[in-house]
């Protein structure tokens, strides 16, 4: 059963006005299915990944995982640059894990202070600058430690021919 | 071709470490009984030839890179227990000094590439032998970098399997054996050409100089 002013309006009338609201209600409708887009200002963290040489991880997978987080906070590839941007939304240690396919990869963990602006970086792959300087300095490690073992052998030898001339 | 901490799973590189331990105190003794004058800085100077190797990057076909790896020559003039501790000096020394590989990860790449890298050269090459070194050497060498390479990809593509966040998801590395046996393999099958070349010459001048002397 109709209300009484529905009954008293012309068929006609009605089907103007349902046309007229579902006008008015169809463009909101369809856009709930648009995207939309703002520009926000904020400080981003930008990473820049290469490998020895001149390499970079171009399109290579990342995950940004926020302070205790297991779930990533962001996921993608790689720039064409090499890069890697994220803009946290809170301080604490992000970290930020790129791999590639054959078993390279490197894991940083980035410190935001409470202003979103880097206060520190760590990884196991530091700089790709100074590379061949890490590298000269592991060879002098390296020499450094047979050295030390050759001295430790000339100096038992010797305190042992020391022994047997006393001795004998 | 050696993996990074953060890749593998605590289920992975806790085992190998239990399996390292103890093959590396081994070798250390096999070491001190065969140690004189004359192997200490030539045992330095190859060891530090291997280093060397597995720093430079070579560019290869497909816009990729890789590295040498060394351990075959090692092997060739060490045996493969001293090689097997010297190139886990080697893999130490990049993970602490140069920033590549890890110290979680190092036992899994000592075992892969130091232990069965230089086990497979020094079987592989005793087995060809009859077929002179210049058959024998390049041989040992080139499949000897392939196992490596297989038992590292293998290793890196079994992690999804192995540990899983809550939701699934892998928690350390992605790629599953599907992407990780090729992506290791291709680029070794030409770095192994390169290795196998280079320690065939090496070895020849070790040959010349006396140097060589394989022992297990």
């Amino acid at each position: 059963m109709s209300p009484p002013y529905l009954r008293s309006t012309p068929p006609r009338v009605r089907a103007t006005w349902l046309v007229a609201v579902s006008a008015l209600l169809l463009p909101s409708l369809a856009h709930a299915h648009a995207m939309l887009h703002e520009i926000s200002q904020g400080e981003v963290v930008l990473l820049r990944f290469s490998f020895p040489g001149a390499d970079q991880p171009w399109f290579e997978p990342y995950e940004v995982f926020a302070p205790g987080a297991d779930t990533p906070f962001q996921s993608g590839r790689v720039n064409a640059l090499g890069e890697v941007s994220f803009r946290p939304d809170r301080a604490g240690d992000w970290r930020v894990r790129v791999v590639t396919a054959d078993g390279h990869g490197t894991q940083l963990v980035v410190t935001v202070d409470a202003a979103g602006a880097i206060d520190s970086v760590a990884g196991t792959h530091g700089h790709a600058h100074d590379y061949w300087l890490r590298v000269l300095a592991a060879l002098g490690c390296l020499f450094g430690v047979f050295g030390l073992w050759a001295l430790w052998r000339v100096r038992r030898a010797g305190a042992a021919a020391g022994a047997g001339f006393g001795g004998g | 071709m050696h993996i990074p901490d953060g890749l593998i799973s605590p289920q992975t590189y806790l085992p190998a470490a239990a399996l390292a331990l103890p093959l590396w105190a081994y070798a250390a003794r096999r070491l001190r009984g065969r140690l004189g004058d004359e192997l200490l800085p030539r045992l330095a100077v190859f060891t530090a030839l291997a280093f060397l190797l597995s720093t430079l990057m070579l560019p290869l076909p497909g816009g990729t890179s890789g590295h040498a790896v060394g351990v075959g020559l090692l092997a060739l003039l060490f045996g493969p227990w001293l090689a097997f501790l010297a190139y886990s000096l080697v893999l130490l020394l990049q993970a602490v000094v140069v920033g590549a590989g890890g110290i979680t990860s190092l036992p899994v790449n000592a075992l892969a590439i130091g232990l069965l890298g230089a086990w497979l050269t020094v079987g592989l090459y005793a087995a060809l032998r009859r077929f002179g070194d210049t058959v024998a050497v390049p041989v040992a060498v080139w499949l000897a970098v392939m196992a490596s390479a297989l038992v590292l990809a293998l290793v890196l593509g079994l992690q999804p399997s192995i540990a899983q966040g809550p939701d699934g998801t892998p928690r350390f590395f992605p790629f599953g054996p599907a992407i990780t046996v090729p992506a290791l393999l291709v680029p070794h099958v030409f770095i192994g050409v390169g290795e196998a070349v280079l320690t065939l010459l090496v070895f020849r001048h070790a040959q010349r100089r006396r140097w060589v002397g394989v022992r297990t």
